[in-house]
């Protein structure tokens, strides 16, 4: 994958800083940041109890399109599910119990969605 | 967790057991279903989860798989929702822990769920209960708009609930729900439910008549005439004189008319059916069929009367695909998956013009059509339909001294018309009499089996050589000569004669009269 490092780029790695700590506020403890693979990039993945957590991270500055959560497609979560299998087979997590989460960041504030895609 | 609930399912007009196991494992978050699902049993996991999370369950994040056993039968339908929802949360364990809760053991659900939790009714749930009782299972838990038609079977409990929640607290045994209790049959014909009657028919003494014979023996009649002339009027109030079905046969009749959907909230059905397809119907809408075979319209019609109005307008294959289940009284239809067999022992009765242009025969009008054309037309009723049918009558066009509107001024002098429920209790009578003579198995003339034939209707020499000379003359088939003894046999049955008279098979032969007719 090509590397970009345009505006967007560092906004968007601010969100998932911010992201990071709003899940460790929670009592998360965050395992790896940025898990890139062949079929994109896992943007938090996170130990929450026992459950372990894939989480995608959205910024939007403005939400005149619609919320940032609302960009994450079909397409997306079928691409985070593939990343999500790659990560449970390189460290054999396939008896852990776990789920999708989806954080949306807005200036005003971070909205977290639990188990997003069920 | 593993979990185990007892649920149902319909195959052709029989229910069978299905269990349906549901297993929560950490790991991927997936909902698997298998067991031969089809398109809207795998749905139901949206609507499942939807419902849990409505009801205020909330829906576990684990990896499920439902698996619906046995797994050879293909599934169909929405069904199997609320088994389902229940499975999950009796897998989570959140059915257990009430202090008198259920076994789930001896308890079988259905039911389709809507978003909000709620149950909606399902098809088929009269041959479920059926199935279920066979089975030994005590409670049967059913959406509550089909728990009068569940009800109708004995000793299994029928519980009508309007919610997976309600059905939740009634498992864990904190709420009670009484079974709903078998509503009482009463083998009396329904007064003034039909707004027809035969009262209103004027003249056609001949027609009403065979109409008269044709359902007291069950058989099948054709009515041939200009049109105008009333068949179809005959051919309605034809409803109006069935006698009401016993409680066999209303259970046999509302289990057909269960598994293809068409019940009402109040359960059994207590009058035989009348059905009336168009004449565009297909053959697979007539006779049954479809991918996973449904009962057609000869089946609804099972123990009633089938009616076909303007019969050469019906498709010729259509008209033929009839000739089995008129012999057999019941259809097999194979499909590539399956076959299945419904019973389909009907009334026919038939109603056609005698040419396109109608007139043919006409006293006063005249006939526009060519010879060929009513060749053609009259060619659409097959020889050997024809000879299926016990009683053929025509139907002439009134005369106008006859017409009900120029005469209704004067009724006073015109004798009057014979209303439905006097002619019914003769048919009856009839019936009655054909019921302790034939036995169950054949209990219309009809229906009589070849020995029953031999059997119930000797005839003196003086019979013999009439039917005799009307076989030579009519050219009938040994069928055709079978039919109008049988008939003979409900005349005299009609006028509560032990013996078949000569005058009995003149009348019969009298409703032959087609076989010269149409060549």
């Amino acid at each position: 994958m090509k590397e970009y490092s345009g505006p967007s780029q560092k906004s968007g790695a601010l969100a998932e800083e911010a992201a990071a700590r709003y899940l460790l506020a929670l009592g998360m403890r965050v395992l790896a940041r940025n898990f890139r693979t062949r079929f994109g990039e896992l943007d938090i993945i996170a130990l929450d109890g026992g459950a372990l957590v894939f989480v995608e991270v959205k910024y939007r500055k403005v939400s005149g399109f619609g919320a940032p959560h609302e960009f994450v497609t079909r397409r997306k979560i079928e691409r985070m599910k593939k990343a999500a299998w790659t990560y449970i087979e390189r460290y054999k997590l396939g008896d852990a119990y776990m789920r999708f989460d989806v954080v949306s960041v807005k200036p005003s504030g971070i909205k977290h969605f639990e188990n997003a895609f069920a | 967790m593993l979990s185990k609930i007892f649920s149902c399912a319909v195959e052709g007009i029989d229910g069978y057991l299905v269990t349906v196991e549901v297993d929560m494992a950490p790991g991927f978050p997936v909902f698997a279903t298998v067991g031969l699902p089809d398109a809207a049993v795998r749905e139901s996991k949206e609507r499942v989860t939807a419902a849990l999370r409505n009801s205020g369950f909330g829906f576990p994040v684990r990896k499920i798989t439902v698996n619906l056993a046995p797994a050879s039968i293909k599934k169909e339908g929405a069904i199997f929702d609320l088994p389902i929802a229940l499975g999950i949360l009796a897998a989570e364990g959140a059915l257990s822990g009430g202090s008198s809760s259920l076994s789930l053991e001896n308890v079988a659900v259905i039911g389709e769920l809507a978003l909000d939790g709620r149950l909606r009714p399902v098809r088929g749930v009269l041959p479920m209960a059926l199935a279920l009782k066979k089975r030994g299972i005590e409670s049967f838990v059913v959406p509550a708009a089909n728990a009068a038609e569940a009800a109708l079977v004995e000793d299994i409990k029928i519980i009508g609930a309007e919610s997976l929640r309600e059905v939740a607290e009634f498992l864990r045994g904190e709420k009670s729900i009484e079974p709903t209790p078998r509503r009482g049959f009463s083998r009396v014909a329904p007064e003034g439910e039909y707004d027809i009657d035969f009262s209103e028919i004027k003249g056609q003494s001949y027609a009403k008549r065979a109409a008269e014979v044709a359902v007291a023996g069950g058989h099948n009649m054709l009515m041939i005439g200009p049109p105008g002339s009333g068949k179809t009027m005959i051919a309605r109030r034809i409803a109006g004189i069935l006698p009401p079905p016993s409680y066999d046969e209303a259970v046999e009749v509302t289990k057909i008319h269960s598994v293809s959907g068409h019940l009402s909230r109040e359960g059994l059905i207590q009058a035989r059916p009348f059905r009336s397809p168009h004449h565009t119907v297909s053959d697979a809408a007539l006779i049954g069929g479809g991918q996973n075979p449904r009962p057609g319209e000869v089946s609804l019609a099972h123990r009633g009367v089938l009616f076909l109005d303007e019969l050469p307008e019906f498709d010729r294959n259509v008209l033929e695909a009839i000739r089995q289940p008129l012999e057999d009284r019941r259809v097999t239809i194979a499909r590539a998956k399956n076959t299945l067999s419904f019973p389909a022992s009907f009334m026919l009765i038939a109603a056609m013009n005698p040419c396109p242009c109608g007139n043919y025969g006409h006293p006063e009008k005249e006939c526009v059509c060519t010879p060929w054309s009513i060749r053609k037309y009259l060619a659409k009723i097959s020889g050997p339909l024809l000879d299926r049918i016990d009683i053929h009558v025509e139907v002439p066009a009134l005369k106008a001294s006859e017409m009900p509107a120029l005469n209704s001024q004067d009724s006073s002098g015109t004798p009057a018309t014979e209303s439905s429920s006097n002619i019914r209790l003769r048919v009856e009578r009839a019936r009655e009499i054909q019921f302790r003579r034939n036995g169950a198995h054949s209990q219309t003339n009809a229906s009589l089996s070849p020995r029953g034939l031999k059997k119930h209707c000797r005839l003196s020499g003086d019979c013999k050589n009439l039917l005799l000379a009307a076989v030579e003359k009519l050219g009938l088939s040994a069928r055709g000569c079978d039919k109008v003894v049988k008939v003979a046999r409900t005349i005299a049955d009609l006028s509560v004669s032990g013996d078949i008279e000569p005058s009995h098979i003149a009348e019969a032969v009298s409703y032959r009269s087609l076989d010269k007719f149409v060549v």
